[in-house]
């Protein structure tokens, strides 16, 4: 995901258009913040102002607002092809500098368009799909296209999905433009146009919106907008299509969701199918430092860290690996013992934790080996590790994880099996059905989730009045509690604890009472007895039993209050395919007490103070 | 300057079968749900829209009369008849006059906030997409359609699917917007079906509401539509036209409207609605989630619970009215009692069990119709229902359920 966007118009109708381009950035950030830049004509020549980092480092560095020109596109970028760098932070350029784009999507064909193009002589400067679209123009209008004609001949080779805008010098009061599946929304001005990839970006200055649709091309200048379908080359009547928003629509980055959060909930099927995508050769890599090291940490905080409980269970007990899992801020207990040969795995979203920064440095120092697990291309913590394996969430905004979770813990999978082949702990068939099975969690996800979310939402109606709540589980299903129960603690503030259940036994039983809620990780593995010892147990106590159970346990349902049924799978999947039905339960008990699940109280996104 | 404007329809016609015998008197549209009939509710919602006009298809006279009078001047109202029963009938009644290229559909028995109809409309307006409709999770699935997602769009809609087979559970929630050529698709394969067309010939978005919502379906759905307005009530609402004995003890956040009357030494606790020129006689107790509507006469000594009394009943002395309804013009005489707790195990579409110190309770008292006379000294059973314009005699023990509770 990207934010494009771009204004035009007469002299003096704007004060500053570049400063207005880095204010809609500022509201696009959500979109991605890894580099920044913007492009603008001026005196027949165009003006490129780029670089990588937040808008806030790269504005002040590059003198955004100081930028002139009546034309200006500007570009916020979330990493896919090519690592954040300045080069390939947008807009690009072409070999002449007489283009400058702006792109957000992805263009599958770019490899074979870019062949060509460097056969007929184009430099590239970038790693970018986006960069063959600048070149494919120049090419066009080398040949004597017309600017528009060249525009849309290049956009005719364009295959995959895009929101482009384009400026041309031969024509400084123009931004071309044209869309196909990433969102593209023209704002209507008085003397000036708007083009951006949300209403909010630019709805300061304009109310007056045209959503674009997919297929269609065209151009703004600052009194005029051309839309045309690019196949049948059907002209848009725009003043039909011209809506009028009169209220705030802060909602659009929501796109239909109350919050973020729940947006991020639901979106894990295609996280998870992304990810799953993006698998390339760095899991055998990873999988090889694995099986090379002398001792395997595993670090990380929060969320992460309970993926690194979960990796810490797969290398157990499928690839047969021990492993020391540590909390990030707790890593000086192991200074000591760190030696070369041992390898630490580090697990941040953010790839900026501090905590687990400061434990990869600390390691690395004593000669470890570091191998991150994050979500953000070229981070802090990526950047100081050996190795990387991303996952590709996409930006997540809510300040609690959920996507993320899911998609560290696919990675982590895809990595073990990898182990496991290496070191023959499983035979190949086993590996091959369970990546096979590995492919189809991603539907797992959707069904479950579409399934019951009505039902976690009536028993969020019973949890949204306690103060206090279990979460038990054993084997795998203890950091799938674990994780349920932070989710509840940090945006429902309900307190919540979460244990391996055989340990009720020893100490947390004497705090249950009739009603107090207990909810139990049931999974298809060798526990399964055992827990159902567990969920009796409380029930003799009246506590209230909520169980996630696998379908076809029947037995559980008698002495369950409420039971959710997943599919049944292999117990691998479950920290992927369980979590999400915890974190709806999290999210509606946090709506139900009026709390806002995107903004937690006392709680930051990234945390990068110790 | 130029703006973009919608057209919206609202389906407000139809009996109401499922409803009686509270709507033998009044359209479904207008029972009163803390103190505004349910269209109020609708209309309030798309009155925060930028509409050009807005098309109520009902097919009662009474209703279209209060429409005109209520909306006539915030809203542009055209009212249509309706042709024929069902749902199809009833969009294809508005049918020749959409004339625009998408319009917005509402249901017309649906109480949520109006936010719900601002977020249909900006997440149809910001997606780009030819539709959008409204999504609520929902347990009941086999009174609903449900939506199924996937890839950020609505792939299916399935019509009241068995709750064992449903693939979701996310209800349609009676706000869309659609292209016209949706008519169209009605006309051809009937509603659900024409959702389903629309979903494969384009893209058609979900917009997410997590907050309670109500369709007025069943009598005991204009219960959980109080409870749930009620329960957003942040202050208290005291008319000063309203009399108030210095002996009453009133605890909020409740609403007492224009004219109401509340005696000597009775107690109210909020969350609450007395209605305008309503009596709230000596001693009474009127507990959370009652709604007393316009023109009612509580007698001395009256308990009322989680109830709806709708206008111009009259509860005599010495009643206990607990998770009622009791519709227009009703009389029930002196120590009427309605019993409330269904036997367990009796299933009622909608109804959900509650958690009374750690016992499943399914609650629910009596449906009384309209211009029903109950004698003194009668009992209700839980789930009774009472036609309209019945005679009870005093001394009765009433236990006539109806097949479809």
């Amino acid at each position: 995901m990207c934010g494009i966007v771009g204004v035009t118009c007469l002299q003096g109708k704007l004060s500053s258009p570049a400063k207005i381009i880095r204010k809609c950035l500022e509201k696009l950030e959500y979109r991605g913040y890894d580099s920044v830049g913007l492009a603008s004509i001026f005196k027949g020549m165009i003006v490129v102002r780029k670089g990588k980092g937040k808008i806030e480092e790269v504005r002040r560095k590059m003198n955004f607002d100081g930028v002139p020109g009546n034309t200006v596109i500007g570009h916020t970028r979330w990493a896919t092809h090519g690592a954040p760098s300045d080069n390939n932070a947008h807009p690009h350029i072409d070999c002449g500098r007489i283009v400058a784009i702006v792109h957000n999507g992805i263009i599958k064909n770019y490899m074979e368009l870019k062949k060509k193009l460097i056969a007929k002589g184009h430099i590239f400067r970038s790693e970018t799909d986006t960069e063959v679209v600048a070149h494919l123009i120049e090419e066009y209008l080398n040949k004597g296209f017309k600017p528009y004609e060249a525009f849309k001949k290049a956009i005719s080779h364009v295959k995959g999905s895009y929101a482009i805008a384009a400026i041309i010098i031969s024509e400084p009061n123009t931004i071309f433009f044209a869309k196909k599946d990433s969102p593209l929304i023209i704002g209507i001005g008085d003397g000036f146009n708007f083009i951006a990839s949300d209403i909010p970006a630019f709805l300061e200055h304009t109310r007056r919106i045209v959503v674009v649709k997919d297929f269609e091309v065209g151009y703004i200048t600052p009194t005029n907008v051309f839309i045309e379908n690019l196949h049948t080359g059907k002209i848009v009547d725009v003043s039909k299509r011209l809506r009028f928003i009169s209220w705030t629509a802060e909602m659009a980055a929501k796109a239909g969701y109350p919050h973020y959060m729940l947006k991020e909930i639901h979106e894990q099927p295609r996280a998870l199918r992304e990810t799953i995508n993006g698998l390339g050769e760095e899991i055998e890599q990873a999988a090889n430092m694995i099986v090379n090291a002398r001792r395997v940490f595993i670090t990380a905080a929060g969320t992460s860290f309970h993926a690194g409980l979960v990796l810490d269970y797969y290398l157990n007990s499928i690839a047969g690996i021990a492993t020391i899992p540590l909390i990030a801020s707790e890593y000086s207990k192991y200074v000591r013992s760190v030696k070369y040969g041992d390898l630490l795995i580090a697990i941040s979203q953010s790839g900026e934790t501090i905590d687990t920064l400061m434990a990869v440095r600390e390691f690395k120092k004593r000669g470890a080996k570091i191998l991150a697990i994050s979500n953000v291309i070229d981070s802090a913590i990526p950047r100081e590790s050996d190795l990387t394996v991303y996952t590709r969430a996409g930006p997540e905004i809510g300040v609690a994880a959920t996507k993320t979770f899911t998609t560290q813990v696919l990675v982590e999978l895809a990595v073990v099996l990898k182990v496991a082949e290496l070191n023959a702990a499983l035979n190949m068939d086993e590996i091959a059905s369970l990546r096979k099975q590995l492919e189809k969690t991603p539907k797992i996800v959707e069904k479950t989730i579409m399934k019951h979310e009505a039902f976690v939402n009536s028993i969020a109606e019973i949890i949204h009045r306690k103060n206090s709540m279990y979460y038990l589980g054993r084997g795998l299903g203890v950091p799938i509690a674990m994780e349920g129960a932070l989710k509840l603690k940090e945006i429902a503030y309900i307190h919540a604890e979460a244990y391996p259940a055989g340990e009720s036994k020893h100490g947390p039983i004497a705090l249950v009472e009739k009603d107090f809620p207990v909810l139990f990780i049931v999974l298809d593995d060798e526990n399964s007895e055992n827990i159902l010892g567990n969920v009796t147990e409380m029930k003799a106590r009246n506590a209230l039993t909520i169980g996630l159970i696998p379908e076809p346990f029947e037995e559980f349902k008698e002495v369950l209050d409420y039971s959710i049924k997943i599919p049944l799978h292999d117990h691998l999947f479950s920290p992927i395919t369980y979590t999400p039905i915890l974190q709806l339960l999290a999210y509606y008990s946090a709506v139900k007490r009026g709390y806002d699940p995107d903004k937690p109280r006392n709680l930051a996104k990234t945390v990068t103070v110790e | 300057m130029f703006q973009y404007r919608f057209k919206a329809v609202v389906l407000a016609g139809g009996r109401g079968e499922r409803l009686k015998p509270i709507t033998d008197c009044m359209p479904k549209s207008m029972v009163r749900i803390v103190g505004k009939p349910v269209i109020d509710y609708v209309l309030e919602g798309l009155s925060k829209l930028p509409l050009d006009e807005v098309i109520v298809v009902l097919s009662h006279k009474k209703l279209a009369k209060y429409v005109e009078e209520k909306w006539g001047r915030a809203l542009s109202i055209t009212i249509v008849y309706q042709k024929g029963e069902g749902i199809d009938a009833a969009i294809l009644s508005a049918k020749d006059l959409v004339r625009s290229p998408n319009f917005i559909l509402a249901y017309g028995d649906i109480v949520v906030n109006p936010k719900a109809y601002i977020r249909t409309l900006e997440t149809h307006i910001n997606s780009g997409a030819e539709a959008s409709i409204l999504l609520s999770p929902k347990l009941d699935v086999e009174s609903y359609g449900v939506a199924y997602i996937s890839e950020s769009k609505i792939v299916s809609i399935s019509e009241k699917p068995v709750p064992e087979k449903a693939e979701s559970t996310l209800a349609v929630a009676g706000i869309f917007v659609l292209p016209s050529t949706f008519l169209n698709y009605v006309e051809e394969h009937g509603f659900t079906e024409a959702l389903n067309v629309l979903a494969k010939e384009y893209t058609v978005v979900p917009s997410f509401w997590e907050d309670w919502w109500v369709d007025i379906g069943y009598p005991w759905d204009i219960l959980k539509a109080n409870e749930y307005v009620l329960r957003d009530l942040r202050f208290s609402h005291i008319s000063s036209k309203a009399t108030i004995s210095s002996k009453a003890v009133i605890e909020g956040p409740l609403i007492i409207d224009d004219e109401a009357e509340i005696s000597h030494y009775a107690v109210i606790k909020g969350p609450a609605y007395i209605g305008k020129n309503s009596f709230i006689g000596d001693h009474c107790l009127i507990r959370e989630y009652t709604s007393v509507e316009e023109n009612v006469i509580v007698g001395a000594f009256s308990e009322v619970k989680h109830s709806s009394i709708q206008p111009n009943v009259t509860v005599s002395s010495y009643n206990y009215i607990g998770d009622t309804v009791i519709g227009e013009s009703s009389v029930l005489g002196p120590h009427t009692v309605t019993l409330n707790i269904l036997p367990s195990g009796a299933k009622v579409s909608r109804l959900h069990p509650v958690r009374v110190k750690g016992k499943l309770l399914t609650k629910l008292g009596a449906i009384i119709g309209c211009n029903v006379h109950i004698g003194a000294n009668s009992t209700l059973f839980a789930g009774s229902i009472i036609k309209s314009h019945e005679k009870i005699k005093p001394h009765s023990i009433i236990m006539q359920q109806r097949s479809t509770l």
